[in-house]
């Protein structure tokens, strides 16, 4: 088995909209997951995280179901950013309740580790603002969370960034588009991936009728 | 004409293939390849790559080399509730104990 991570980094976009996305759910648990990759030191580097749409979710309890992981993780692979991209962390929050991990969430922490032996545990506390992070086979291990502003190759973020069209069924915190990334930039990763991606081509089509609906719209608009 | 599928195990994290002809439902096709203790009424869906469930689909209506996504009736369940459970808990054993008492006082009474 490999080292267990002894930190997590979050990007610091993610962690304020991880704060704010779950401060405003009327009190409610979410569950979700993390993604990201890790360092040679072994620490976690969160770069985004998912919450699919929750089975059932209360003040004290939160699930969603297995199919939602899978989807990710053949998204991630259509993206072309598995497996340098990956579920790092089984995400999840607890308002009001402070950072802690109960029996339940063990148990599931202890049925997700099969995924990746190097998973962590992060708990999101909204009324706090702060996320804590566990890690180990049982995750009994908190371990140092901090707020960095990450690094990105320029196409690894146009990539992840296209992860919330793709996944529309799904709450998708990830960092913007760059500043700097022209048409031309955007076009070519999209065609690239477009070729092979079936739920692409769809959305693609999706917004080529948006853009050809508003055109038609626009004479009768002009009348009025 | 038959058709083979990917399909992947999303509760065990495996990948194996499926061949199916056009009059055949996933569902029915599903039951020659699910590992073995699991039974077919305990299959919740099959996801396709646009997110559609094709559980009930035939194969008529799939491609070649598709990639479905199987999952069972499973939730990646949290909570905060074990901290509440003790809290009612404790909150019942200081009501027996009330009841108790009111029930001495009761009794000595004249």
């Amino acid at each position: 088995m490999r080292p267990t991570p002894r930190k997590c980094v979050i990007d610091s976009q993610i962690y304020s909209a991880a704060i704010e996305f779950t401060a405003n759910l009327e009190r409610d648990e979410w569950g979700g997951i993390g993604i990201g990759s890790y360092t040679k030191n072994n620490e976690v580097l969160l770069k985004g995280i998912v919450f699919p749409p929750q089975y059932r979710s209360s003040a004290t309890y939160c699930s969603f179901e297995a199919k939602y992981l899978a989807l990710l993780k053949f998204t991630l692979g259509d993206l072309g950013l598995f497996p340098q991209v990956t579920m790092v962390a089984w995400v999840h929050s607890h308002p009001g309740h402070g950072i802690f991990l109960s029996d339940l969430d063990r148990q599931t922490f202890g049925e997700l580790i099969g995924e990746n032996d190097r998973l962590i545990a992060a708990v999101i506390e909204p009324t706090q603002k702060l996320i804590g992070a566990f890690s180990g086979a049982s995750a009994t291990d908190q371990i140092e969370v901090e707020k960095r502003d990450l690094l990105w190759k320029e196409d690894q973020r146009i990539r992840l960034a296209l992860l919330e069209n793709l996944l529309p069924e799904m709450k998708v915190l990830v960092p913007p588009l760059p500043d700097n990334c022209t048409p031309g930039n955007l076009l070519e990763t999209l065609y690239v991936l477009a070729d092979k991606i079936v739920r692409m081509r769809k959305w693609l089509a999706t917004e080529q009728l948006a853009r050809q609906a508003s055109l038609l719209a626009q004479p009768e608009n002009e009348v009025e | 004409m038959a058709k083979t599928v990917y399909i992947y195990f999303a509760w065990q994290d495996h990948y194996q293939t499926l061949t199916l002809d056009d009059k055949q439902t996933v569902r029915k096709a599903l039951r020659a390849i699910l590992p073995a203790g699991v039974r077919s009424d305990e299959i919740e869906s099959a996801i396709d790559e646009t997110g559609l469930n094709v559980i009930d689909q035939f194969g008529e209506f799939l491609h070649e080399g598709m990639k479905i996504t199987v999952s069972r009736n499973k939730l990646y369940e949290g909570g905060a509730s074990g901290v509440f459970a003790i809290t009612i808990r404790r909150s019942v054993t200081v009501c027996t104990f009330g009841v108790a008492c009111l029930r001495g006082v009761s009794a000595t009474r004249p």
